[in-house]
């Protein structure tokens, strides 16, 4: 029944590596919308500045495995009074084609720019079309079909245009609306791209420092939230049982903090390459694949089976908190945080999403920092237990009192279990509800068998391996239904969510209230019970003459991931208010109240 | 041991989450995701019935895809600017030619100005009708699943006019042979099932 001491850090090092691997998986993902192409303004990322004044700066970014004909590449300024000069663009990779003769390419990036002048005073704002077109270049062969981004940039002032769309009067966006204290810069007035272009990825009013700050708060709830405080609780009991040293006590406890922060840092790095790689990424959007939430559900029951003590391997994987403690191997601890992180995943804790907001989208280096500074906060009670015996002494004595808190614990892993199966339900069906629930069953069956094999019997362990392959098998079946038929999400009040209706919309000058939201969103659900699915609500639309548009992100989408970008936004909820007149939209914060919705609707119809 | 236990089935779990990621990106390539129809657009779903849906042809005429009833109909959407629909396009005329009898027809469909789909042709002539599906309102690719009018973009319609299948990129001669297959043998007396297998 023992390992030898050489070894065991080895192994634990090899399923430390297995765990990075799956959450990169998890978050590589999030990123590829359907894992197929990507929505063309994502191929090509389009973003039009003025950046010095008479002249309008375009910039491509173009994903790996795409590429753009220069010479499809054209500009109009539609703004009366203003005229375009010739577009100016850098000469491309030459190819010889058959049909078109010499044609030029471009990979990569691709700065351009289009000097207009005006013919009399110089209006506000200049409206410009640009159209390009570009193929993918790697199986599945196909190219895009011309596509054409208009772009309203204000003519005063160069420098880089404000993120995103400002409403009409309000200095700001969804982070400067949702923090009043922060430090508010003015924006110049920004490019408003129209619903469906290129978002503008310009700095957000949030500065580092506030970033960060708001990362480690977040960090810190984190270990409160449903899933991640059962798993830590068998840890913290874990310390208390063990009665070890303090030096081994502390270098425990480091083990585990590093165990935590490497693990943001391996996902910070792995978002700054689908970044680079032009991919949308967002907390939470790992949930849209149905197989990471079977996997997770699975995951989540048998970590709860073992705080159960119902089945023999249960006790061992109660070790994962308590029991390696005893066993004293640093990498044991290492991996606890790994795992603190890994059931995390599904939970955004307040403060983190705005967070997040700033780090999908600042520098590099500010945005591993952000990430480091969340897995500090996360890390950072348990750590600090370790480190200090005063704290470790606050706590309760060890006693029987541990195995029932223990027991306890497991309740709160099985309805996190629940709700991702119904999350599951909601995305692919009660198909899929039936291939998880076998998964379980199997899991359950894996280890009582191994529990119950005498150790050491090749055939018992052959059984094991047979039900866990089984298993398996069912998340691959989960992973090949067919999503059931997407009823319109028109319900009630509300009409489905589209960038073209959207538009219509506000071309019409109608004031319209946007909801994107998804079934695996907490924080979506409670506004909606608590503001939006109200008789108040519904009176507030009747009075303004607003239109309820909702838009639901529980699976892949490419055109709510886009509008997404648009606002900055990390992740859901997102909520947008246009006003009557066919103005910019204003982002509300992520957490709703009555009155907070109504002032922003009444603002809006005015 | 209980150690090396645990490792072995959290490890297992693991796998089964890196094999499922993998194995869905896999899948997910092979079926490229389109975005919704926009609001108000009936669109084509396989087993549909493709009635008789009108394009003009490259001199205005408008053709209705009725009057290939009873033939099996590959519908390919292409245009000048695509590169891959051009290479694609002398592997469709040859396959008109070594299936017309076993009753297919197939139909191009141009994504491009008439004059633009023209001038190509006349250079690089193909022997199967052309229609241009620039002007039409709905855009006729999304009428027929391909929403985001990606390119090359083909479709299968049985001879009983409903949409048998549909494939986004260039075809692949197996793919052909398959759909051929499937179709099964023309009414056409002088065609034999062996023959429709037999693909360039």
């Amino acid at each position: 029944m023992k390992m030898s001491a050489s070894r065991k850090p080895l192994s634990h090092l090899f399923l430390l590596a297995l765990l990075v691997l799956a959450t990169a998986g998890a978050h590589a993902q999030s990123a590829s919308p359907g894992g197929g192409l990507l929505p063309v303004t994502q191929a090509f990322g389009l973003k039009a500045t003025i950046d010095k004044p008479g002249r309008i700066a375009l910039h491509f970014d173009i994903a790996k495995d795409y590429y753009l004909y220069r010479g499809r590449i054209h500009a109009k300024i539609l703004t009366s009074g203003i005229t375009a000069g010739a577009i100016d663009l850098p000469p491309g990779k030459r190819e010889h084609d058959e049909y078109l003769g010499d044609v030029e390419i471009y990979h990569g990036s691709v700065d351009g720019t289009l000097p207009y002048r005006a013919t009399g005073a110089l209006p506000p704002t200049v409206k410009v079309t640009v159209s390009y077109q570009g193929c993918h270049e790697v199986a599945p062969k196909i190219c895009y079909p011309p596509n054409r981004e208009t772009f309203t940039l204000p003519t005063s002032g160069g420098g880089p245009v404000g993120a995103g769309p400002t409403g009409g009067g309000h200095a700001g966006n969804a982070i400067t609306a949702s923090l009043a204290s922060g430090p508010s810069h003015p924006q110049p007035s920004g490019a408003a791209p129209r619903a469906g272009a290129t978002p503008q990825r310009g700095t957000l009013a949030v500065g580092l420092p506030f970033a960060l700050l708001l990362a480690f708060a977040g960090g810190l709830v984190l270990n409160l939230m449903p899933c991640v405080l059962p798993v830590l609780a068998i840890k913290a009991v874990g310390v208390l049982e063990s009665g070890e040293s303090r030096m081994r006590a502390r270098a425990h406890a480091l083990a585990y903090g590093a165990g935590v922060i490497a693990t943001f840092l391996a996902i910070g790095l792995a978002i700054l390459a689908l970044r680079g790689a032009g991919h949308a990424v967002g907390w939470g959007t790992q949930l849209q694949q149905p197989v990471i939430v079977a996997v997770l559900a699975c995951v989540l029951f048998a970590v709860g089976l073992s705080m159960s003590g119902v089945v023999s391997f249960g006790a061992r994987l109660g070790n994962l908190g308590g029991g390696l403690v005893r066993r004293g191997g640093t990498a044991g601890h290492f991996f606890t945080g790994v795992l603190a992180v890994i059931v995390a995943s599904p939970c955004t804790a307040p403060f983190m999403g705005v967070a997040l907001a700033y780090a999908f989208v600042a520098p590099p280096a500010n945005e591993i920092l952000v990430m480091l500074v969340l897995g500090l906060g996360l890390a950072l009670p348990l750590t600090l237990i370790g480190l200090v015996p005063a704290l470790a002494r606050l706590l309760p004595k060890p006693g029987r009192w541990m195995q029932t808190l223990k027991q306890l614990l497991a309740f709160p892993m099985y309805l996190s279990a629940v709700w991702l199966v119904w999350v599951l339900a909601h995305q692919r069906g009660a198909d899929a509800v039936a291939l998880v629930l076998v998964a379980m069953v199997l899991i359950a069956a894996a280890a009582w068998w191994h529990g119950r094999a005498p150790s050491g019997r090749k055939l018992g362990h052959a059984f094991t391996l047979a039900l866990v392959l089984a298993a398996v098998a069912s998340f691959y079946a989960v992973a090949r239904v067919a999503p059931p038929a997407r009823m319109a999400a028109a319900t009630g009040d509300a009409v489905a969510f589209s960038p073209a209706r959207l538009q219509s919309l506000r071309d019409a000058g109608t004031p319209v209230f946007v909801n994107i939201g998804a079934d695996w969103c907490v924080t979506c659900k409670a506004n909606e019970y608590a503001v939006l699915d109200t008789q108040g609500f519904h009176d507030l639309l009747q009075t303004t003459g607003a239109v309820y548009m909702k838009g639901d992100w529980t699976d892949v989408d490419p055109e709510i991931g886009a509008y997404l970008r648009e606002f900055h936004s990390p992740g859901v909820p997102l909520y947008v208010v246009y006003p009557r007149g066919g103005g910019a939209g204003q982002a509300l914060p992520t957490v709703l109240t009555a009155s907070l919705v109504r002032h922003a609707l009444e603002t809006a119809a005015r | 041991m209980m150690d090396r236990r645990t490792i072995f089935i959290l490890a297992l779990a693991c796998l089964a989450a890196a094999g499922g990621w993998w194995l869905q990106n896999r899948w997910g390539t092979a079926l490229p995701a389109q975005p919704p129809a926009p609001a108000g657009v009936a669109t084509f779903a396989i087993g549909d019935p493709v009635g008789a849906y009108a394009l003009p042809d490259l001199h205005g005429q408008t053709t209705s895809l009725a009057a290939w009833r009873g033939k099996l109909v590959l519908l390919n959407f292409w245009a000048t600017w695509c590169a891959p629909c051009r290479q694609e396009m002398p592997m469709l005329a040859k396959l008109q030619h070594d299936h017309a009898a076993d009753g297919l027809q197939v139909i191009g469909v141009a994504m491009d100005q008439p004059q633009s789909a023209a001038a190509y042709l006349k250079r690089e002539p193909v022997d199967y009708p052309i229609l241009i599906g620039i002007d039409a309102d709905p855009v006729p690719t999304t009428i027929f699943g391909d929403t985001a009018g990606l390119l090359p973009y083909s479709v299968l319609i049985g001879r009983d006019g409903r949409i048998l299948e549909t494939k986004l990129g260039v075809l692949d001669p197996s793919t052909v042979a398959a759909w051929l297959d499937e179709a099964g043998p023309g009414p056409s007396p002088s065609s034999a099932p062996s023959d429709a297998q037999r693909v360039p």
